[in-house]
């Protein structure tokens, strides 16, 4: 599954991101690595953007982005 | 190393991932006062400074905020060529405690590019508080770098790093270069290019891209490096990704050795305020709500200095215009310095100042607490749908303080097109230097009240965010077709914020900066109105000619031709512009007492001023075009003339259509 599919307290293991994904390089410095744990935080009320807590920090995606990124819960 | 020809001068830099508080650390060494806040990408240019320890001279330069030197935007470029260029005796590696794992990933890099390293875990207090316990001396062994213990904002741990500074500068202690083992077949291509004796770092970066290499054995060396990679499937994605993982895996293993975290009472707290913050129903009340608070403030809080200013300065000009007659100045002198020059002058001080003054101080607290990038989580869905990127809002929020600020912070955008948007619809939020203009007029022409004023003023600002989305809505379908793209946005703990010293320091700025202006550009355009006044060309003074001239323009947008030139003349800076408006008034008609902004009224109304005037006077001092400091800026930035003429024409023509709307409106109904 993917990250844009997890939901309220839900917590992962990031398993990859998709190649196709344009900020790849930006996602893999702030710690959306294989290996890491991320926890969903919160969606706005339109559903996206979508916060994750990843590596001790908080951060958002849109969601089109966060469905490149792969995760196992 | 440094080689400047004074021997004793050294150089260090500050590097770290965005908002661990490089600023911060930068103004305790050096007693500046940088622009400090609390979100990612608020340093975007580098800036320098010195200082003096143990008798060394500093150059010091604060990098902008990367999260890697595999750099992706701009500016992270920046500290990236910065860093491997060596060009410092020492590197200043400023690290959130609070948030060690990530940082390391940074730290690991540079660790690998040069042995002149301290490392100073900065927010401790932060991580105290939320429970996160770091043994720095573990954390030093493991990596054999200095490791120091601070808390910037508080000045602790500042004289720890100024000693370590000066061992590493002084030769006295070096720390060791630090190896990141990663997976086999990088090593071995690693391998095959440091043979040939170029630096591991340097090797990285050529690997990670396509290199044409001029030098034939290294070239040969590199053409097999690359083949090692191909052998087992690593092209660059691949080769990003395990080298990325392989560094976290090494900061993982040192984080788990050095930190102990346990929960605390404060995240919890955080969420809440999250939730509310960003919650489903409550996010935009809540937001809306703080703005208005900020607004009540200024306006209940301007009217009384205000008053005094406006009483002191009357007196002041009445034991002045006494002097210059005993000193024997003409008639014609008196009133050209006086009237001219000096109460243009005064009255951006009286009336322009005390709003400032108070507004960008409680910005800066906002801003310090961590709201905006909270407001951008909020707005994103509204700018995506415009094509435009979420940070935008946290543009949008700068420019509310400084136009020309906004423009410059466009560059955390990493789209080109989407970057542009936030530029050229910058000065579509009304700044400090306009707020001012907005509340004047509100008290005297539409509340006396100051819950009801600052309604009206959050309206405003409300119109101005709606307009800045439906321009950026019509350029994306216009000149900068495209689709919104993709972007990470960080949300930052919450860091309760040093009200005296940001009050303090704000403050001063604004004085400074204010009272700068006023002489530079008020002065004189109150001496051009003071001319045009009392230059006649046949019958009338060129004053009113050329409000006669724009006096249908100015009909057309419900205004009259004195406003619009008093816009046109307050391009230098939009604080000029009621000042001048009066002035010119004042100048064809009777002097009247101007002690009160009831008396300001009083000249505005004997000149034609209706609830209309009132309206779109305010209407376009939101939308017109942007300060000559802003437009310039915008050029600098985007070295673009179409864009610096759609900076132009977009709230034109937004300040256009909107008053001719109003006064058909006011006509007809």
């Amino acid at each position: 599954m993917t990250l844009a599919q997890m939901s309220q307290n839900e917590k992962g293991i990031i398993s990859f991101i998709s190649n196709d994904c344009n900020i790849k390089r930006r996602l893999l410095d702030l710690g959306f690595v294989s290996g890491s744990e991320v926890a969903f935080v919160r969606k706005n009320i339109f559903g996206s953007p979508i916060a994750y807590n990843i590596e001790g920090s908080v951060v958002a995606l849109r969601k089109k982005d966060a469905k490149k990124v792969g995760v196992i819960l | 190393m440094s080689k400047s020809k004074d021997k004793i001068t050294k150089t260090i830099a500050l590097a770290g991932n965005p908002n661990v508080g490089k600023s911060t650390v930068f103004n305790e060494l050096t007693g500046s006062s940088q622009h400090t806040g609390n979100w990612t990408g608020k340093t975007v240019d580098v800036a320098k400074d010195k200082f003096t320890y143990n008798f060394v001279n500093y150059d010091i330069y604060d990098l902008p905020g990367t999260y890697s030197l595999i750099a992706t935007s701009k500016e992270e470029k920046i500290s990236r060529d910065f860093i491997e260029s060596k060009n410092y005796d020492c590197l200043v590696c400023v690290i959130d405690a609070t948030n060690l794992e990530r940082n390391l990933n940074l730290l690991l890099q540079i660790s690998e590019v040069t042995d002149n390293i301290v490392i100073l875990l900065n927010l401790c207090d932060e991580a105290k508080k939320r429970n996160i316990e770091i043994d720095a001396d573990k954390l030093s062994e493991l990596l054999k770098i200095p490791v120091v213990k601070a808390t910037a904002r508080s000045g602790k741990g500042i004289n720890n790093l100024l000693n370590e500074i000066d061992l590493i500068c002084n030769n006295k202690k070096k720390s060791k270069i630090n190896r990141i083992t990663y997976i086999n077949p990088i090593e071995q291509a690693l391998k095959i290019l440091e043979d040939e004796s170029i630096p591991r770092y340097k090797a990285i970066r050529m690997l990670e891209n396509e290199n044409i290499i001029e030098d034939e054995k290294l070239n040969i060396a590199y053409k097999k490096a690359k083949n090692t990679l191909k052998k087992f499937e690593l092209d660059k994605n691949k080769f990003d990704e395990k080298l990325t993982s392989s560094i976290f895996a090494k900061s993982r293993v040192i984080t788990a050795n050095v930190q102990k975290k346990k929960v605390s009472k404060i995240s919890l707290r955080e969420n809440k305020l999250d939730n509310f913050l960003m919650g489903k129903y409550t996010s935009i009340p809540a937001i809306l709500m703080i703005l208005g608070v900020v607004l009540y403030i200024t306006i209940a809080g301007s009217n009384y200095p205000s008053a005094y200013l406006q009483q002191v300065f009357n007196d002041f000009e009445i034991y002045l215009q006494k002097i210059m007659l005993n000193i024997g100045f003409s008639q014609t002198l008196i009133s050209l310095l006086d009237f001219g020059i000096l109460r243009v002058l005064l009255w951006v001080v009286a009336v322009m100042f005390p709003p400032m003054a108070i507004f960008f101080p409680l910005f800066a607290i906002l801003e310090e607490f961590g709201l905006f990038p909270r407001i951008a989580f909020n707005l994103d869905s509204c700018f995506k749908f415009c094509g435009a990127c979420g940070k935008q809002a946290l543009t949008t929020c700068m420019g509310y303080g400084c136009n020309a600020v906004g423009v410059v912070g466009a560059r955390i955008i990493d789209s080109k097109r989407e970057q542009k948007l936030a530029i050229i619809t910058n000065s579509l939020s009304p700044c400090n230097g306009r707020f001012p203009l907005l509340i004047a007029i509100i008290s005297m022409f539409f509340t006396k009240n100051i819950f009801f004023a600052s309604i009206i003023l959050l309206s405003f600002l409300v119109l101005s965010l709606v307009m800045t989305l439906i321009s950026s809505f019509c350029l994306t379908n216009t000149v900068l077709k495209g689709e919104s793209s993709s972007f990470v946005l960080e949300l930052p703990p919450y860091r309760k914020p040093h009200f005296i010293k940001t009050i303090w320091q704000s403050f001063k700025e604004k004085v400074v900066f204010v009272l700068l202006r006023a002489v530079v550009v008020a002065a004189p355009a109150g001496l051009v109105i003071w001319l045009l006044a009392n230059v006649f060309c046949g019958e009338s003074s060129l004053l009113s000619i050329i409000s006669e001239f724009l006096e249908p323009f100015g009909k057309l947008l419900g205004m009259d031709g004195v406003i619009l030139l008093g816009f046109i003349l307050g391009f230098p800076a939009n604080e000029i512009v009621i000042p001048i408006i009066l002035m010119a008034y004042l100048s064809t008609g009777t002097l009247a007492d101007y002690t009160s902004l009831e008396s300001l009224k009083d000249i505005l109304v004997n000149n034609g001023w209706t609830i209309l005037t009132a309206l779109n006077t305010c209407i376009f001092s939101m939308f017109h075009f942007p300060c000559s400091t802003t437009l310039i800026t915008v050029y600098k930035e985007t070295k673009s003339l179409k864009c610096t003429l759609l900076s132009v024409v977009t709230p034109l023509l937004v300040g256009v259509v909107l008053c001719i709307a109003t006064n058909l409106v006011f006509t007809f109904a």
